[in-house]
């Protein structure tokens, strides 16, 4: 079947439209990571001639070891944000003036800085922190900052991106949920049943696309790691960093090898779950009748 | 599944705004009672206390004598359908009508079996797997209103449920409502602004006005026997005739108008409905008066006349209501008389 002429110039000016932003975006990110590429590979040394060479990514049990801990980094945080950001939408759409204050505490810690955000944790949560002091147990405090199950870290993103999530839940499903929420009350469904039942259902896209973009930024930030976790081993956002800063120029291939590695996983979590979301959208437009 | 509903003495205020005050009405049991009034009148936040989704500032709801004013909205046991279908987009037809079913603890086979039956009430059993967007207005609206159903409850709580519709499905929907009142007789709170939706459906009518019940009474009733102007306004009527009663007849630029026997001496506003009026020859009838508009409307026609008053009496424009075109033309004379004999006033 061809393609109507009024809807293939329609898509064409809307290709030209994006055209300059797209442009420079894949310049930006293209001679970044061509150059990282080079450089990991042997060419573009800081000093020296430019061989070719495979020894940035020889110790791959080490890249394998960071990839590990950014994953399971990524993967907890996301699942605890996506949790608390769903838990925080849902009380901000049912629950009135203190749901609406809820959202809006919730929303002013997104412009704290990861830096400053990691610092107060760590404050907070240090054998000898604040909550320590606070609860008189210094001594019998749990070890969560530099621990290794990387709870103060996780806790970081978690509490972090658990606002965004929320925010973008509630862009997503809106006022119009409130009131779905309201029938189903008067249909018997307890508050437990409707946010199993309507709200959840009807937050799925929108959750699926806020967890991809968790994921994938906590997968490459390296301040609350940095800070918080454990010395060794070490995810591949502070591994990178590391390499990139140190002394010993001849790390920077190693760096770059990490900072790509760090980049497949990513667009390998970008694609699969670009996959996902499109067939979630597909399914609810089905259901909704509505075509594409 | 039907039983009745009591306000007692409740209220309701939004900040300093009190927009309920001491409402009282008891609602019979398989009776429908609708509530009328305009837009910001209080009507939907009553309904909404009924349905437990607002606690009342003051008073209590009761359902069956028992005070349930405490009692959270899914156990309440009330059914309550909006001006909005508010259908669940993620759930088929079916689904939605078993919700309430599934919420329960049913299975889902047992729930769809039941849903299907509340479905053919409503004569959309063949659209059982169809998701809410592939259906028309007044198809999710019938939907709504057998998910309501499917809920069995012991009230069911209609907030202007037809008011988005077409005419002609809001007929269809009337049609409806009667049918599911023969074979299920609930008890109906309708709240709506359109008289006429509220004389059709409803077995009596609570005119609410500033948060206040102005009357509640049988839809004949309160049509020709409003217990004040304001009621009379609101349930369409045009004419407000001044005159003074002197032993139980109302004199006015109208004529004599036998009235309740037991109507207090004095200064009273005769309310005698468009309808109730009648024009006649000029020389026939007890009042004269001079014909100011014509307003043909169907298969009818508003005849607005203005009537001759004596040096004593105030100058009256009433409202006619005829059936057919009359032939008449503005500044024509005529005369005005009331169907039947006895009039209804308000004494002021």
């Amino acid at each position: 079947m061809s393609v109507p002429s009024g809807q293939r110039s329609a898509s064409r000016r809307a290709l030209l439209t994006a055209a300059p932003a797209v442009l420079l975006v894949v310049l930006v990110i293209g001679a970044a990571l061509l150059t990282a590429l080079l450089q990991s590979l042997g060419f573009l040394p800081v000093f020296g001639e430019a061989r070719f060479s495979t020894e940035a990514w020889a110790d791959g049990a080490s890249l394998l070891e960071s990839a590990g801990v950014s994953l399971y980094l990524a993967t907890a945080s996301t699942a605890l944000a996506l949790v608390v950001g769903f838990l925080v939408a849902a009380y901000a759409l049912t629950a009135g003036r203190g749901g609406r204050l809820v959202a809006a505490l919730s929303a002013a810690t997104i412009p704290i800085p990861h830096l400053v955000a990691s610092g107060a944790i760590g404050l907070l949560l240090a054998d000898a922190g604040f909550l320590a002091r606070v609860l008189g147990m210094p001594e019998g405090f749990p070890q969560l900052v530099g621990d290794s199950w990387w709870a103060a870290v996780i806790l970081e993103f978690a509490w972090k991106e658990s606002a965004f999530v929320a925010l973008v839940v509630l862009g997503g499903i809106g006022r119009p949920v409130a009131e779905l929420t309201e029938t189903a009350a008067t249909l018997g469904a307890s508050a437990r049943q409707r946010m199993l039942h309507v709200i959840l259902p009807l937050a799925r896209v929108p959750l699926g696309v806020a967890g991809l973009v968790v994921f994938v930024y906590t997968l490459g930030s390296y301040e609350a790691p940095w800070l918080l976790g454990p010395v060794a081993p070490e995810p591949l956002s502070v591994r990178a960093v590391r390499l990139f800063g140190s002394v010993d120029l001849s790390s920077r291939p190693e760096a770059m090898a990490t900072a790509l590695t760090s980049v497949a996983v990513a667009l390998a979590v970008i694609g699969l779950g670009l996959l996902l979301t499109r067939r979630s959208r597909r399914r609810s437009r089905a259901q909704s009748g509505v075509s594409s | 599944m039907s039983s009745s509903l009591t306000f007692d003495a409740v209220s309701h205020r939004f900040g300093a705004e009190e927009v309920l005050r001491d409402i009282t009405l008891c609602v019979p049991e398989s009776s429908c009672v609708a509530l009328l009034g305009a837009s910001g009148s209080g009507k939907s936040t009553l309904l909404r206390i009924a349905a437990g989704l607002l606690p009342p500032s003051a008073g209590q709801v009761r359902i069956d004598g028992e005070d349930v004013t405490a009692v959270e909205a899914e156990k309440r046991e009330t059914g309550l359908v909006f001006q909005r279908p508010l259908l669940f987009p993620h759930l088929s037809v079916v689904d939605n009508v078993a919700f309430a079913s599934r919420m329960a603890g049913g299975s889902k086979a047992e729930s769809r079996r039941q849903a299907r039956e509340y479905l053919e009430l409503v004569q959309l059993a063949d659209y059982a797997q169809r998701m809410p967007g592939q259906l028309s207005g007044g198809q999710e609206q019938r939907v709504a209103l057998a998910r309501a159903l499917a809920r069995r409850p012991r009230i069911l709580l209609l907030d202007e449920p037809f008011s988005s519709l077409d005419l002609g499905l809001r007929e269809d929907m009337y049609e409806l409502l009667e049918t599911i009142r023969e074979q299920l007789r609930p008890t109906i709170v309708l709240v709506t602004h359109d008289r006429r939706e509220a004389s059709v459906l409803a077995d009596t009518i609570a005119v609410l006005e500033h948060g206040e019940i102005l009357q509640h009474a049988p839809v004949a009733q309160i049509h020709h026997q409003p217990a004040s102007p304001a009621v009379n306004r609101i349930l369409g009527g045009l004419n407000e005739v001044l005159g003074v009663i002197r032993a139980g007849v109302h004199h006015s630029a109208l004529g004599r108008i036998t009235v309740a026997p037991d109507t207090p001496d004095g200064p009273a506003l005769l309310m005698p409905r468009q309808e109730s009026l009648q024009l006649t020859g000029a020389g026939e009838a007890p009042a004269r008066g001079t014909v100011t508009q014509i307003r043909p409307s169907g298969a009818h026609t508003l005849v607005r006349v203005t009537l001759d008053a004596a040096a004593d009496q105030e100058r009256v424009d009433v409202a006619v209501e005829v059936t057919g075109t009359p032939r008449l033309s503005r500044g024509d004379t005529t005369g005005v008389g009331l169907r039947g004999t006895a009039g209804w006033v308000v004494p002021l």
